[in-house]
């Protein structure tokens, strides 16, 4: 049994060594074969190499007899080709629509309409049952109670008749302030807010940040509100206002506030609001947030605390006064309803 | 969305099969100057123009194929390019390999036509095969090589016909456009078959691009071997989630415990999915469809 698979393999290896000899040689081998053939059979044709006889020459396509086209042609039907893959990967890109304003798109599948643009008034949402949609939906039938109201850049969205099946971020709400990137169900319809003018993760950072103190947070268009939270880092005089109804706090540029050190983590804390009051959440176990000199989890925040994310810390403060318009004259309505 | 896909890919085989010939009518060129040239260490790489054209039709094809998904979810350019080079070397290996095993099928007595034919399917179910098992976590990976085979076998067959009834037009442009053309279109029939579920991009960088799950296991994150890219979003990991099907459902699964995946705003680790859902992953948002 040994012996023949001994034998086995030392034919294989012969015969390996034949091929690479063949191949390598291949040129070698047609002198070494005249010399044979000269000398004893003096018949063959000479110009047969080792290769030829494993691989007598055939063709397959038979393109080598004549070439249609030049060696520069062919290269340029090459190039052609290449050129109509980049211009199928170019029509695959999706199309990205950079509309100004605030407006709602249509989630659902197969419509076409997708964007929806909002006036800055107060308005019901009973226009959702106007759009031209290929689907019919089923919408709640007393919509004219939920209304629209422009609320600094956004607006708030309110539920005045409680009965309406209306999610915000999949969550029950009758009272939202609506930031990008929020996900409405009205009924059997499914809207994304989308707000050009403030986009998440688009935040304002300070153009000269050698002597602030590096933190950053949204720069709001409109007025500042009554009640509206400000957090100023200590040692300094900048005012960082919370407009949103939850604010997270950390060093990712997706922040509200946007700690730039090394002790704070991605996403670190959060402040959001409960009712009336303010409460902030440490994110993360192994990361610290204090709230006047003491560790904490969560916990509700007073007019003056001082806030410690990480390294840096921060003074709390609500705002008692209205300021005064900045920029972008409002309308009367709109004047009414913040009022409201 | 399906019948776009099936479209997408039956064009890829042409220009596949446009771009085989293309290179063969180079090829013969190079190989002329080459052989007029009469450089000794190389008779061993043009030892057989049958399997030399077997391998430039595989490197036509199996640069087209191989790119085929990134094109379709229109990744970057780079990561196509090293996609296009890499399917090349492997399809152009694959074409020496199994036109040469055809050719051993000729030496055998075996009738020409059956030996190309052989060869053919051989091409198709290896061209998808490497594909399919470099990318090793797809899950349907049977079907899809045999489904490639019978593409294979169906262009042979075309092939064959055509040089029967000597209609093969300009050194047999039409023969390879259609063989390509039909490897092609069997594996786009095949995988759009299996695809029900789809996810679709809500908002960023690349708002609009839908993925459409065509296999069992897939891996989403930034990093350029995934099935499904998001680039341009903050806080997506290099391997961010899996999503597998499982007995009918749709499961996204968080791979690690430093990342966050969000179903309907809230954090999990592995939930099934249902129609509608809005997926978080970083900063992007996607939503889940059935079709």
């Amino acid at each position: 049994m040994f012996s023949q698979i001994f034998l086995i393999l030392r034919a294989c290896a012969a015969s390996v060594g034949l091929i690479i000899i063949g191949v390598f040689y291949s040129t070698l081998l047609p002198a070494a074969e005249d010399a044979v053939t000269e000398s004893v059979l003096n018949e063959t044709d000479t110009s047969l190499s080792f290769t030829d006889y494993i691989f007598p020459e055939t063709y397959f396509l038979k393109i080598g007899d004549n070439p249609l086209l030049t060696f520069a042609e062919s290269l340029l039907v090459f190039a052609a080709v290449l050129l109509v893959v980049y211009a199928l990967w170019f029509l695959q890109k999706p199309k990205v629509n950079t509309l100004s304003g605030a407006g709602f798109k249509l989630l659902n599948l197969n419509e076409q309409t997708s964007f929806i643009p909002l006036k800055t008034e107060v308005q019901s949402l009973e226009f959702l049952a106007k759009i031209q949609t290929s689907n019919k939906y089923r919408l709640s039938a007393n919509l004219n109670r939920v209304t629209l109201t422009p609320h600094q850049n956004t607006f708030l969205l309110e539920d005045k008749n409680y009965k309406n099946a209306l999610l915000i971020n999949r969550r029950r709400s009758h009272r939202t302030i609506l930031c990008d990137n929020d996900v409405l169900d009205v009924g059997e319809m499914t809207l994304l807010y989308c707000n050009n003018d403030v986009p998440a993760g688009k935040i304002q950072r300070t153009a000269r940040m050698d002597y602030q103190l590096p933190v950053s947070g949204v720069k709001p268009k409109g007025p500042l509100q009554k009640g509206t939270p400000i957090l100023t880092p200590a040692g300094s005089q900048q005012d960082i206002q919370l407009v949103r109804n939850m604010n997270t706090l950390g060093s990712s540029n997706f922040n509200d506030v946007i700690i730039s050190s090394d002790q704070v983590a991605l996403r670190h804390a959060k402040i959001y609001k409960v009712g009336q009051s303010w409460k902030i959440q440490n994110l993360l176990n192994h990361e610290t947030t204090t709230v006047n000199g003491r560790r904490i989890d969560q916990r509700f925040l007073q007019d003056g605390d001082e806030i410690a994310v990480g390294d840096t810390s921060f003074k709390f403060r609500i705002s008692k006064v209205q300021t005064k318009q900045t920029r972008r004259p409002r309308t009367e309505t709109a004047k009414k309803s913040v009022k409201t | 969305m399906k019948s776009i896909r099936t479209l997408y890919y039956s064009t890829l085989g042409l220009l596949g099969g446009l771009c085989g010939w293309a290179l063969m009518q180079s090829g013969f060129h190079v190989f002329d100057a080459l052989s007029a040239a009469g450089i000794p260490g190389l008779n061993i790489v043009w030892l057989n123009k049958f399997i030399y054209e077997g391998a430039l039709i595989g490197l036509g094809l199996g640069m087209l194929l191989q790119a085929r998904v990134s094109l379709w979810y229109h990744h970057d350019l780079v990561h196509i390019m090293s996609k296009m080079l890499f399917g090349a070397v492997v399809g152009s290996a694959t074409g020496l390999f199994c036109f040469g095993l055809g050719h051993f099928m000729q030496t055998w007595q075996i009738s020409p036509i059956l030996s190309r034919l052989t060869s053919w399917t051989l091409l198709g179910l290896f061209i998808v095969g490497t594909t399919e098992y470099l990318r090793s976590h797809s899950g349907i990976l049977w079907p899809r090589i045999i489904s490639g085979g019978i593409g294979g076998f169906i262009g042979g067959g075309i092939f064959e016909l055509l040089m029967l009834y000597q209609m093969s037009g300009p050194e047999h442009l039409y023969g390879l456009i259609l063989a390509g053309f039909s490897i092609s279109l069997l594996i786009g029939l095949y995988e759009n078959r299996v695809t029900s579920f789809a996810l679709r991009v809500l908002s960023g960088k690349q708002e609009g691009q839908i993925f459409l799950l065509d296999q069992n296991k897939f891996s989403l994150g930034y990093g350029s071997q995934n099935d499904f890219i998001l680039n341009g979003y903050a806080e997506v990991c290099n391997l961010h989630a899996h999503i597998y099907k499982k007995d009918d459902q749709v499961f996204i699964e968080n791979t690690d415990a430093d990342n966050e995946v969000f179903v309907n705003y809230r954090q999990i680790d592995q939930q099934a999915m249902k129609k509608g859902d809005v997926i978080k992953i970083g900063t992007a948002q996607l939503q889940y469809y059935e079709i």
